[in-house]
């Protein structure tokens, strides 16, 4: 296993009295695919959200290539290399696709250093040349899903946070986004997914973690989590054999 | 470049030259008018850097046309130059350095509101400039402020002012069509259209819109000395007047806020309308323009452009090129 990228150490963020996320502790190795699942309201989204910067830890320290980065701005932990694809997607509505894409090349990791190029690496990974001229708005869901991705892919990120990449999906279009995701860990980046679809968690993921009412309450290979009674009684529950 | 920006340059550059030509032979009303809708349109490209390209809407801008004026008033009864190089240089270069001054200090505390807040915020940043203006003796706002001539001997002055507020109006397209394209174009619109997505994908939202603020105040002040110069007397109320930043939204507005085409035709249709056509109704002038902005918002809600674009699809059948732009 390589040196993790990324080491959450006992993270917590608290609304009121309510702990979203209590005390959770990971690391994600470079170059692989690592999954956080969990029930609804688990603290998924919120571990994202702490990751980015885009609400402040109420405890705990994040570290990313050995640097600190919790306390930082959301752009500055983007330009670090942190990319995020949301859940529902966020699109430049009023530009172009291309122009969408265009964005993350000129504000990702390394500035705007060859933007043409990123733009159009980003494009054809998600498959989306075809229709790089129509406004973001004239998108189907899934195109619009596919450029969350491109526009990530094309900031040159070292790790890409995927907030479900596949809701809405059908099977054709998921087993393609699947495959560009294990895609990009051949090309060096590392991916952390939020995803509901077991079946493809468990067939694309390095290392499954598992969330509960905010705790961390698994950590391991995606066939050992799957027999962890804890996992199966918190989540799994009436699938499990 | 391209070749399509080395067109777009090139007609530019056309049109400039054409304008300018024009400058030698159109009559005193009609260079008149003419210098109208330059300032107009100068002030109103301005205001877009920052409520065109990001949708931060000032309600306010009318500050820097007044900062502006004053501080081209001042320098110019401070320091007497011979020569109109000089004295517009100094005039025009010390009401863009006080609209910088002004920006910066401003820009920090109040971009970091959004939406409403912003506009708001700007409102009273307006209003409290036009008091200091005022009530601090040191300005003589009440009493008001007369500029010298500087428009040489052997030109007249509103040929003069003509060419001058052409020069600042292609001066002001030129900074708003580079940043355009530029990487803080793109960070603007980024913000225009989600905020927190942009600030996501590692767009420094604060400092774009801080350098849009500068850019946007700088060149409204460049257009408030020329206002200034060529009125020759300025008070607080005919620099800091709420109707100029009005005028600036409007122009955008009518034209449409879908490219930097929009406030320069808004600027020419309004300053025709308003001023020439209803010259003689100039009392109503303000209730016009109110029924203008109703009309709009209900039957041209993307400005006129928009309205030609939704025809000429029309006509061409469908949706022609469909690309969006976000210029």
């Amino acid at each position: 296993m390589s040196a993790p990228i990324l080491v959450a150490e006992g993270i917590t963020r608290r609304f009121g009295q309510l702990a979203a996320v209590a005390d959770v502790s990971f690391a994600v190795a470079e170059r692989t695919v690592t999954s956080l699942i969990g029930p609804n309201g688990a603290g998924k989204s919120t571990i994202f959200n702490l990751l980015t910067g885009y609400v402040p830890l109420t405890g705990g320290r994040i570290a990313f290539r050995g640097t600190r980065i919790d306390g930082l701005a959301t752009h500055r932990i983007a330009r670090l290399g942190v990319a995020r694809a949301f859940q529902i997607a966020r699109p430049f509505r009023g530009l172009s696709v291309r122009d969408n894409v265009k964005v993350g090349a000129l504000y990702g990791r390394d500035g705007p250093r060859d933007v043409a190029a990123a733009t159009e690496r980003g494009l054809r990974l998600a498959g989306l040349e075809a229709v790089a001229e129509r406004p973001a708005a004239e998108l189907t869901i899934g195109q619009l899903r596919r450029m969350e991705v491109a526009r990530a892919i094309a900031a040159r990120p070292d790790l890409l946070l995927a907030d479900e990449p596949l809701a809405g999906l059908n099977p054709t279009e998921s087993d393609e986004v699947l495959a560009s995701l294990r895609g990009l860990v051949g090309e060096g980046m590392t991916v952390l997914l939020v995803e509901h679809d077991m079946p493809a968690v468990m067939k694309v993921s390095d290392r499954v973690l598992v969330l509960d009412a905010g705790r961390l309450i698994a950590d391991g290979r995606p066939e050992d989590v799957t027999r962890d009674p804890r996992v199966i009684e918190a989540y799994l529950g009436a699938e499990a054999p | 470049m391209s070749a399509r920006a080395l067109m777009s340059v090139a007609l530019g550059a056309a049109a400039v030259g054409g304008l300018a030509w024009l400058g030698t032979v159109l009559s005193p009303f009609h260079l008149r008018v003419g210098l109208s809708i330059f300032l107009s349109a100068g002030m109103a490209i301005g205001w877009y850097i920052l409520g065109g390209f990001a949708r931060y809407y000032s309600f306010g801008h009318t500050v820097f046309v007044g900062v502006g004026a004053f501080a081209a008033a001042l320098t110019l009864q401070t320091w007497r130059f011979d020569g109109w190089v000089l004295q517009v240089a100094t005039g025009v270069g010390a009401a863009m350095a006080a609209s910088a001054v002004l920006a910066a200090v401003i820009a920090l505390p109040i971009l970091r509101l959004r939406g409403h807040y912003f506009t708001i915020a700007m409102l009273a940043v307006a209003l409290v400039c036009a008091e200091a203006a005022s009530a601090f003796p040191v300005f003589r706002g009440s009493i008001g402020l007369t500029l010298p001539d500087v428009a040489p001997p052997s030109v007249r002055p509103e040929r003069f002012f003509y060419w001058m507020s052409l020069g600042a109006v292609t001066l002001a397209v030129a900074v708003a069509a580079l940043i355009a394209r530029a990487r803080l174009g793109y960070g603007l619109f980024a913000i225009r259209e989600d905020e927190d997505a942009a600030q996501m994908l590692g767009v420094p939202t604060t400092r774009c819109k801080v350098l849009a603020f500068l850019a946007s105040g700088t060149i409204t002040g460049l257009m408030g000395a020329l206002y200034a110069l060529n009125l020759g007397y300025i008070t607080t109320d005919s620099v800091f007047r709420g109707a100029l930043s009005l005028d600036m939204i409007v122009n955008s507005l009518v034209g449409g806020m879908g490219s930097l085409f929009g406030p320069l035709v808004g600027a020419v249709v309004m300053t025709l309308l308003t001023k020439v056509m209803l010259g003689d109704f100039l009392e109503y002038h303000l209730a016009i323009t109110g029924l203008i902005v109703v009309a709009i918002v209900f039957l041209a809600p993307d400005g006129l452009l928009g309205l030609a674009e939704k025809a000429w699809r029309r006509v061409r059948g469908g949706n022609a090129g469909g690309g969006a732009d976000p210029r």
